[in-house]
């Protein structure tokens, strides 16, 4: 237990070194770090107690804090959500900001931070400030908890809320300008019109859009007309962005950057087939999808600590393989998830706790699908391709064909879904597929009514006991499957 | 008018066996989802076009919860449902369903349709809508539907024909908008259910027969006297959509003393405000009436100025005392246009009221409605 000192303004002041310190920061980034760090749990709501508590009891009871990978992982969050509380400082030394959303491609936002360095800051605050909150705090609530703007009732995502919240609280500054990208749902995009109007025109934003008209199993990367029409939209936005912070993305930029990227996506994959094809499993799902956003999203302090961070997880991984010691004992059932929650962690260590483990992410997982050639030179058309092979984004049926492939180059005993019913693109249709994939891959799939980004529209009670039943459901199938079992059940019947 | 709208109710029913009969005749039967498809277009392909937009009843929203979660909404959930349920004749022996892809409800149900092996044709509708790039991925899409349509009849698609298709549409709503006018009196003599079906009606009875009852109804109407009390709160009726068969919304604010004198709705209704713009290709001239000129549907983007901005014209030009939001569950789009509209509405002290229907109207859910829509109007009363 941290012992917290009380200076005589009251003040816990050595709780933010001691958080920094738990993440394995460097004495001096702590010296120069915790001041920024207060300053910047505070701008969110987060009280010293908040704090304390995350690092007494939420992060410790739910994340692996004994691999160094994991803390780093969790530091280089805690980097970008210090730097985030610094906007309105970087906006007064007329240093551009430009925000990008989820899900898009980081690839096309990392292109502009690769051009503008130090001129230009570029993040995704909404989706630091929820992952930061929900995942590391449990208090996801201080930014998410106002309903007037987004009636609770019609089931709206937290992500955007979160973002119209902060940004109508003066939380998150207007930036120069907010790429958002409706390749997905309608909402993300309107959430901008509608923060622009309440907010009289002070948040500039661009869009970008792409209607869902395909046939259902068209394979969209290879439709030309429509990676065509993706990256016309790329170019289109890149083209207003350097109008509005006068820097100019080249091809060759673009073209550098997917290089950066598909070493990102290759270390990924590795540390996926890692964790999701060893008995035991070597590490949990939280863990694997906290790494998961290097290819989604842009970090304004750059990849450098994430990738130190991947680079030491897959070795602690491999050590942990060779040495056999999994997260639970040989044997254990696994589950495959369709968005696992990272934000609402507890569910995974529910599950844990039943005897049953999470492996791959279906969202942040690739199969041998994605590693193919692009057929095309254009940085462009081959990042539309990129996007047009991710199978949480293209239609129904493809969707199927790309989870199959991965539930075939995975271990697992089942498939979890149900965590983004709030989303009318990315949720509604899992009880379409999900049957379907079952078909497809003789694997069960299970369903729990959930919300990826904050757990207070459901009981916990309740789905808790959804989660036991699933993990008993899947213990007793393994059990009844297993060689002992088949073994007993002989000697029963030779008995 | 009594007459006229029963006979339009008639003629209205017939078209489902017509449609039968049709179809034995060897015709192509073509069901559309809404007013960026041109039926014109396939009139002109010697097709039978067939709206799909059915809505106001519960239990076919229940038997789609199978395969389509339940925050989606009910009018497109309906689309699957009655399907499902044994209630759509027209589905079953419809040659193409095109449904244009607007938003993420459609499109999963458009999806649901492929699963169930049926004939769906998608127009795509970017919602960017003031770039060029968006505005010709449309007329493409447009343009991909009319070969699709010559392939199913195997002859060319007469301009023609289209263009008089659209001129006879244009007639129609001329037809539609005298009727409108008369909502603009102190006490009119229509109110919007019986426009609503009017709308309604014009989807499924021969254009030239509805246009000549239109201006049938309109010469009766012209000097009838109002069918509300003087003075009652005059109302605008926004929303997604009025679907056929989704009346009781309108009827419970005309039984509670409210006069819904203007709607402005993004489907169920036809835009009778705007006519085509006829020159040159008829193709272009339906895509950029519908893409361009009209008022933007909330989904596309930027609306929501655009479309506040139309309805404080409809506000002065209809006299209006206060708004209703009519919202379909679950659908996150028009919720937020909803807070936008508050604000702004607001500021004009304009009064408003969102009614979220999932087309639940049992007794449980009316009588708080009932509630809520009584003191709307008793609210609107005090402020006249």
């Amino acid at each position: 237990m941290v012992e917290l000192i009380i200076d005589s303004e009251g003040k816990m002041e050595k709780v933010y070194k001691q958080f920094l310190e738990m993440l394995d920061f460097s004495q001096q980034e702590v010296s120069q770090l915790s001041y920024d760090f207060e300053c910047a749990t505070k701008k969110v709501g987060l009280q010293p107690e908040d704090v304390k508590y995350a690092m007494n009891s939420w992060i410790p009871q739910n994340w692996d804090m004994t691999l160094k990978g994991v803390r780093l992982c969790i530091g280089v969050y805690i980097k970008e959500f210090i730097d985030i509380s610094k906007i309105d400082e970087y906006k007064n030394d007329g240093i551009k900001v430009i925000y990008g959303m989820s899900p898009s491609q980081a690839s096309l936002f990392q292109a502009i931070k690769n051009i503008g360095q130090d001129k230009v800051f570029v993040s995704c605050p909404d989706f630091i400030y929820s992952y930061v909150l929900g995942g590391f705090f449990n208090r996801i609530d201080l930014l998410n908890n106002n309903d007037e703007n987004l009636n609770v009732r019609c089931r709206h995502c937290s992500l955007n809320r979160v973002r119209i919240n902060s940004a109508l609280e003066g939380i998150i500054p207007a930036p120069d300008v907010i790429w958002s990208w409706g390749f997905c749902c309608d909402e993300a995009p309107k959430t901008e019109e509608m923060i622009s109007i309440i907010s009289q025109n002070k948040w500039k934003y661009i869009i970008s859009r792409m209607p869902h008209d395909v046939n259902v199993g068209e394979e969209e990367d290879k439709n030309k007309e429509r990676v065509e029409y993706l990256a016309e939209q790329f170019k289109d936005a890149h083209s207003e962005i350097a109008n509005i912070i006068g820097i100019e993305i080249k091809n060759k930029d673009m073209y550098n950057t997917l290089v950066e990227s598909s070493k990102h996506i290759r270390k990924l994959d590795e540390l996926t087939r890692l964790v999701s094809n060893n008995d035991p499993q070597p590490m949990g799902g939280n863990e694997l999808a906290l790494f998961g956003t290097i290819n989604s999203i842009t970090f304004n302090t750059g990849y450098t600590f994430f990738i130190k961070a991947l680079d030491i997880i897959i070795e602690e991984v491999k050590q942990r393989i060779n040495k056999k010691v999994g997260i639970l004992p040989t044997g254990s059932p696994k589950l495959g998830c369709h968005f696992t929650p990272i934000c609402v962690p507890w569910i995974e260590r529910t599950f844990l706790e039943n005897g049953v483990s999470i492996s791959f992410s279906s969202h942040i997982s690739y199969s041998k699908r994605n590693f193919q050639p692009f057929d095309y030179f254009d940085p462009y058309m081959m990042a539309a391709q990129i996007w047009l092979r991710t199978a949480s984004i293209v239609n129904s049926g493809y969707q199927i064909e790309l989870i199959s492939e991965m539930i075939s180059e995975y271990d697992v005993d089942g498939m979890l879904y149900g965590f983004f019913t709030f989303d009318r693109w990315l949720g509604s249709n899992q009880n379409m597929i999900l049957k379907r994939i079952e078909e497809e891959t003789g694997i069960q799939h299970f369903y729990i009514e959930g919300d990826f980004w904050d757990d207070t529209n459901y009981k916990k009670s309740d789905r808790k006991g959804r989660i036991e039943s699933i993990s008993y459901f899947l213990k007793t199938k393994k059990l009844m499957t297993s060689k002992v079992y088949a073994d007993s059940m002989k000697n029963l019947g030779e008995g | 008018m009594e007459g006229t709208m029963k006979e339009l109710d008639k003629l209205s029913k017939q078209r489902e066996s017509d449609l039968q009969k049709a179809k034995k005749d060897g015709k192509s039967i073509i069901q559309y989802t809404g007013n960026f498809i041109p039926e014109e277009m396939i009139k002109a392909a010697g097709a039978e076009p067939y709206l799909m937009c059915r809505g106001g009843e519960s239990e076919p929203i229940d038997a789609s919860l199978e395969d389509i979660h339940r925050f989606i909404n009910p009018l497109v959930s309906s689309m699957v449902g009655f399907y499902e349920l044994g209630l759509d004749p027209v589905t079953p022996i419809s040659d193409l369903i095109v449904m244009q892809q607007t938003d993420n409800h459609i499109a999963r149900i458009s999806e649901l349709f492929e699963f169930k092996k049926l004939p769906v044709w998608k127009i795509g509708v970017p919602p960017d809508w003031k770039k060029k790039i968006a505005f010709n991925y449309y007329i493409k899409s447009l343009e991909k539907f009319k070969v699709k349509l010559e392939d199913m009849t195997g002859k060319p698609i007469n301009n023609e024909i289209f263009k008089n298709e659209l001129e006879k549409t244009n007639r129609l709503h001329e037809a539609l908008r005298r009727i409108d006018s008369l909502r603009k009196r102190q006490n009119p003599p229509i109110g919007l259910t019986e426009f609503a079906k009017l709308n309604h009606y014009s989807f499924m009875v021969d254009k030239d027969i509805m246009i000549e009852e239109l201006n049938e109804l309109y010469d009766k109407l012209k000097d009838a006297p109002g069918k509300f009390h003087d003075n009652d709160p005059r109302i605008l009726f926004c929303g997604r959509a009025l679907a056929i068969g989704d009346y009781t919304i309108p009827r419970l604010f005309g039984e509670s003393g409210g006069i819904i004198v203007s709607d402005f709705m993004d489907e169920g209704m036809r835009p009778y405000r705007n006519d085509y713009t006829i020159n040159g290709e008829p193709l272009i001239s339906f895509a950029k009436t519908s893409y361009l000129e009209r008022h933007p549907i909330s989904v596309f983007q930027p609306a929501w100025e655009d479309r506040f901005e139309y309805m404080k014209d409809l506000i002065k030009e209809y006299d209006v005392d206060g708004v209703v939001w009519y919202q379909l569950s679950f659908d996150e789009i028009y919720d937020m246009e909803y807070t936008v509209l508050v604000k702004l509405l607001g500021e004009l002290n304009i009064p408003i009221i969102k009614i979220e229907s999932s087309y639940e109207y049992s007794k449980e859910t009316m009588v708080p409605l009932n509630t809520r829509v009584e003191s709307f109007i008793e609210l609107l009363k005090k402020g006249k």
